[in-house]
């Protein structure tokens, strides 16, 4: 819980700040447009979360970002698939995907890095290969407005995204923090083999989470395929693993697995996508983009390591 | 256990061999002919017209053979490789569109002492390139200027959005856009970067949106920033209020074109650059005269479309990419 | 002993942490060339004493004196400089090192001036003549994660003895040593002993004290208590020093058991030894105890009967009915249990709290429709912190912060709150204090009594012959012969774990 409040007291001020250099950082406008973002890199960084507490690593998502952008343009626009057909074939696709992986890290006992290193450069030159290396778009998403609707929507001024945000991030913390499952996660990722000697099926433990790893990523390839409009193989989602990396970290798991929460997660994601409106927003110039959220993200960090520490002495 | 992964190791480096021979088969070419090549400074769709001008010219000279190869991340450091194994490959003539021209110089010109070398698209000045063929791109920020200023009669708060400010390109589109609209009241508040991330382009045009409510008019220079500033727009329900010129013929951007939304994009002809860099390449290794001009300049004018203009232009387009 | 040198005194230590007095007004002598042994319940002070003369921490009061001079030891690096040194119970070594580099971490001898390589060679050779002192027959290149447990603490000795030190505390030493590992140590002591090295020697194992000790201290709760001189050191009185009472039945005997063969082990072969099969049989209410050397294959028959390893033959019954063992889950559905050798690595996840590693076994039967009921896992935990009659002010804490004999009946509790049927304890009680010892004696004799088939696998040859009903000694991969009680005795039990199976006094069971 510490942690978590830590981070979230880090969120308000940056809000707080903002606003009172920016007031329409408030804005009902631009409000929607942050929650927007924050709907669809948070489901992501949520199943990347969940392969960190298990001490593993996941790095394909950006490239799935792009194999399924492709593929859901080939369904939508050449193939002329119903809808609902081509999200379901997405999303089972990317089950499969994560089965592979949890099968290669469990069975064939490789290191997650260098799996999912693999299939961060594999998939995204799938991606180039079937699409030809051209950009491909959804038009203007006849046949499929209801979609289109589902995934760029708003339900009561909420955008969609964030609200299935919300959604999964309560169905995942009840399974992470109620459930059996959740224990065994957070066991298996502090200590395998104890987890072992307890009667607990690691193997089938750590291979599951690569498998909602890639649903997340299945998901919220969907929402950022129709976000965009176009998929540019070659650079769409490209290294947006590091994002949620660094929400999952910033949320208090531990690379080293066994720790973290979704609450957390959530938070760090918010954060990220506050700090890169807030560059806007202020007008500090594009190229300090990355500077900007480095230093913040150092400062909140050593704030939260010093405090802690003054806390354990007392 | 064993077993699984001797079979799966095997799947692979089967797999791997077909591909390869796939691949291979493409791009091998035939010996006798000359071997010309052209390389791309990133993976854009602008690329494919050029690809199919390259094409043709190859298609009007049977004794060329065209190798045409694509920058897929961007570096000139892969760049640098594709040359490589060209020269391997017996190339005599490259069509290049360097990613870093001045620091790609002295790479290209002990190149030059080679084979021949032309640039296109992006040129690198006082290099021993034997031409450049390609956009004037201050002229072509000048016409984007002219139709600001037909849009914003009155004057009015401009953004520009591009990938990366420091390319050649972005800069010389920035210098014709601030020499065409000097003078008026149309003031350009910032140049936002998006590093080539789509994404990050349209939430850029959204936050812009969000801290300048009176902004007129949103300019995009580089190919996709045109769909995402069209894209951002609408989401907000402003198409009506700000105005939008850009850049390139992307197919949503032509679309856009069409349906009002965008005022109008500068294109580029990209077609143009391939078949006529082939053939400029072919004349210099022969011998023949290319007949360039003597400042090793070659011009290919860009175009504005416009509304009235767009339909004519997007059947071409399409037929095009057709083939 | 040269009886006049005085090397160190330690006088009127104290020494406090938030809420508890670890030390108070504490006076430790020791001569030139002695050996004093250390003694004390677990929480004594036994630690604290020697950390502060180890340079971990500070005294709060008192003065040290090292050869008469008044000393101040600031940090590790200024209890070095006076010639002591600290082998840890916790091993403090790189397993991704060299014997040699773990000698010499952090005065490797270099070459080449400021480039500072290291000078491989002559660490090498330097390396040597500690390794042949300590009977250690492996190149000083070895990496240590390719050694037993035992090898690396001989590691650690060569490394003190290496800094030079004049006053060696070790910190149980042995608990991880064969018998013959140890009676090596034993001789290095001796030999240390007469070179004039003073020798601070802790220990729960009170045979070892008596063997090697000239003096004997006791600590309880934070005081010295008194010494032994050397003809007064014997069991009976040193348990007296520590835990102010006389040595009560510490092993219990048992109920009267009938022959029932419960469990059955035929023709297990491990991993380890394939070609050696293991043959067994052991009745309800029967406390086996397994004997042997290290590396004699015991760790591994136990992995192999859990399921946690696979095995290449065999089989395992109960009731006369096959079990089909293949994973850990498979075993604990059965009714069989495992209380691993090491408690830290495979039997608790320690930063975990009490709760949780309680009820990980069996995690489904606290759950109403898949969610977890907290309050469920509260109740069964605090009632196992009672009947295992544990301290605890929560138990939301953190299993790390507990004391090695806590950790240990922590590991307990989890199997006892399911329905055992036989249960193995590889090394019940190793670094563990006397006190919490016999209560965990007790609760393995009440549990067989309760009709549960326990199989005990330990080094330590007192517990052994004091709390087994039968004794299986293995040497390398199969039993080498079974002793009923009446046949109990050390020499018996050594040569069969030696592998001498036909000498006079042997019977086959």
């Amino acid at each position: 819980m510490k942690k978590e409040l830590g981070i979230f007291a880090m969120l308000v001020v940056l809000c707080i700040v903002v606003t009172i250099l920016n007031p329409l950082f408030l804005s009902g406008m631009n409000l929607q447009n942050t929650a927007r973002l924050v709907g669809m890199f948070g489901i992501f960084s949520i199943g990347v979360g969940i392969v960190i507490i298990t001490g593993g690593i996941d790095l394909s998502v950006g490239s799935l970002f792009a194999l399924f952008g492709v593929l859901l343009s080939f369904m939508l626009m050449r193939w002329g698939w119903p809808w609902p057909l081509a999200i379901a074939a997405i999303l089972l696709i990317a089950i499969a995907v994560g089965v592979f992986h949890g099968f290669l890290v469990t069975k064939i006992h490789l290191q997650s890095f260098i799996v999912t290193l693999c299939g961060l450069l594999f998939y995204r030159g799938l991606a180039r290969y079937i699409a030809e290396d051209q950009t491909l778009g959804f038009g203007y998403c006849t046949g499929f407005e209801t979609l289109q609707k589902l995934t760029t929507g708003q339900v009561l001024g909420v955008p969609m995204p964030f609200v299935l945000l919300i959604i999964i991030s309560f169905i995942m913390w009840v399974v992470l923090h109620r459930s059996v499952y959740g224990r065994y996660l957070f066991a298996v990722g502090r200590n395998e083999e104890a987890a072992r000697f307890s009667g607990i099926n690691t193997s089938l433990v750590i291979a599951s989470s690569y498998v909602v790893s890639a649903l997340m990523a299945g998901f919220g390839a969907i929402l950022l395929a129709f976000y965009t409009n176009s998929i540019s193989p070659s650079s769409h989602g490209s290294f947006y693993e590091l994002y949620a990396i660094a929400a999952a970290v910033l949320g208090g798991c531990s690379l080293r697995g066994g720790e973290g929460s979704i609450i957390g997660i959530v938070i760090g994601a918010a954060l990220l996508q506050v700090l890169q409106n807030l560059v806007n927003l202020l007008g500090i110039p594009s190229s300090l983009n990355f500077a900007v959220m480095g230093t913040v993200i150092l400062i909140g960090v050593i704030t939260d390591q010093i405090l802690g520490r003054r806390k354990a002495k007392s | 256990m064993k077993k699984i992964v001797f079979i799966s190791l095997m799947a692979c480096a089967l797999v791997l061999s077909i591909v390869t021979a796939g691949c291979s088969k493409k791009e091998g070419g035939k010996p006798g002919k000359t071997k010309l090549a052209f390389i791309t400074n990133n993976t854009a769709n602008f690329w494919v017209f050029a690809r199919r001008g390259c094409e043709k010219a190859a298609s009007e000279s049977p004794d060329m053979d065209v190798d045409f190869r694509i920058t897929s991340d961007a570096t000139s450091a892969e760049q640098r490789r594709i040359i490589d194994d060209l020269l391997a490959r017996g190339v005599k003539g490259i069509a290049i569109s360097p990613i870093d021209p001045l620091n790609q110089k002295p790479f290209i010109d002990e190149l030059a002492g080679k084979i021949t070398v032309i640039t296109c698209d992006s040129d690198i000045p006082g290099s021993k390139r034997k031409c450049y063929i390609g956009t004037d791109n201050v002229a072509a920020g000048r016409q984007a200027g002219e139709m600001i200023k037909e849009v914003l009669p009155d004057g009015g708060k401009i953004m520009l959005f591009v990938g990366k400010q420091d390319t050649q390109n972005a800069k010389e589109r920035i210098q014709g856009i601030k020499e065409a609209i000097a003078g008026t009241k149309i003031e350009i508040i910032d140049v936002r970067t998006d590093n080539g991330d789509p994404v990050r382009a349209k939430s850029n045009v959204a936050d812009t949106l969000v801290k300048y409510p009176d902004l007129a008019c949103c300019v995009g220079l580089w190919n996709y920033n045109g769909p995402a500033i069209l894209n951002a727009i609408k989401d907000a329900g402003k198409l009506e209020k700000v105005k939008i010129v850009c850049f390139d013929e992307n197919e949503e951007t032509l679309t856009g074109v069409r349906d009002g939304h965008i005022y109008g994009t500068v294109v580029q002809q990209p077609y143009e650059f391939g078949y006529r860099s082939m053939k400029v390449l072919a004349d210099l290794v022969k011998g023949n005269d290319p007949k360039i001009p003597a400042d090793g300049m070659l011009i290919v004018p860009t175009v504005i479309i416009k509304k009235d203009n767009v339909v004519p232009f997007m059947d071409k387009v399409h037929e095009i990419l057709k083939k | 002993m040269t009886a006049d040198r005085q090397l160190l005194e330690m006088q009127g230590i104290d020494k406090s942490f938030p809420g508890v007095k670890a030390l108070d007004k504490v006076d430790l002598t020791v001569y030139a060339g002695e050996v004093v042994a250390l003694i004390g319940e677990n929480g004594a002070g036994k630690s604290t004493l020697m950390n502060i003369l180890g340079g971990v921490l500070q005294q709060d009061s008192g003065t040290i004196k090292i050869e008469g001079q008044p000393v101040v030891i600031k940090n590790v690096s200024d209890a070095i400089k006076l010639g002591i040194g600290f082998i840890h119970q916790e091993l403090n070594i790189l397993d991704n090192l060299s014997i040699a580099g773990n000698i010499f971490l952090g005065r490797e001898p270099t070459r080449l001036g400021p480039l500072r390589i290291i000078n491989r060679k002559r660490m090498w050779a330097e390396t040597e003549p500690y390794l042949k002192q300590l009977g250690l027959n492996l190149p000083p290149k070895t990496i240590l994660s390719q050694m037993s447990i035992a090898q690396q603490q001989m590691v650690e000795v060569a490394k003190a003895l290496s800094l030079n030190a004049r006053l060696l505390i070790m910190d149980e030493p042995t608990s991880s040593l064969t018998l013959t590992e140890t009676k090596k140590l034993f001789d290095v002591i001796r030999q240390l002993r007469s070179s004039g090295v003073s020798i601070i020697y802790i220990s729960h194992r009170l045979s070892e004290v008596k063997e090697c000790a000239d003096r004997v201290v006791g600590l309880r709760d934070g005081a010295n208590v008194g010494s032994l001189e050397r003809d007064k050191i014997t069991h009976d009185n040193m348990v007296r020093l520590m835990i102010g009472r006389k040595l009560e039945d510490f092993f219990v005997s048992p109920k009267a058991q009938a022959k029932d063969d419960y469990f059955r082990v035929s023709d297990l072969a491990t991993q380890r030894y394939p070609h050696h099969k293991i043959t067994f049989e052991a009745s309800r209410g029967e406390i086996l105890g397994f004997a042997g050397l290290v590396g004699a294959g015991r760790t591994e028959m136990a992995h192999a009967i859990f399921g946690v390893d696979t095995t290449t033959g065999g089989s395992v019954s109960i009731a006369g009915e096959k079990l089909r063992i293949r994973c850990a889950g498979d075993a604990i559905e059965n009714g069989i249990y495992l209380i691993p050798e090491d408690r830290r690595k495979s039997g608790l996840i320690t930063d975990m709290t009490f709760r949780e590693n309680i009820t990980l076994p069996d995690l489904n039967s606290y759950t109403i429709l898949g969610l977890i009921q907290r309050s469920r896992e509260t109740g069964v935990a605090e009632k196992q912190c009672e009947k295992l009659k544990m301290k605890l002010t929560s138990v939301e804490t953190l299993v790390k912060n507990l004391s090695g004999g806590n950790q240990q009946k922590v590991v307990l509790a989890k199997w006892l709150a399911l329905k055992p049927k036989v249960v193995i304890f590889d090394e019940p009680t190793r670094g563990i204090d006397v006190g919490s010892k016999a209560e965990i004696y007790h609760l393995m004799r009440n549990l067989a009594d309760s009709g549960v088939v326990i199989v005990m696998i330990s080094s330590d040859m007192e517990e052994i012959l004091g709390v087994s009903d039968r004794i299986a000694v293995m040497h390398e991969g199969q039993i080498t012969g079974i002793l009923t009680r009446d046949k109990f005795e050390e020499e018996a039990v050594i040569r069969l774990a030696v592998g001498q199976t036909n000498w006079a006094g042997n019977k086959d069971n």
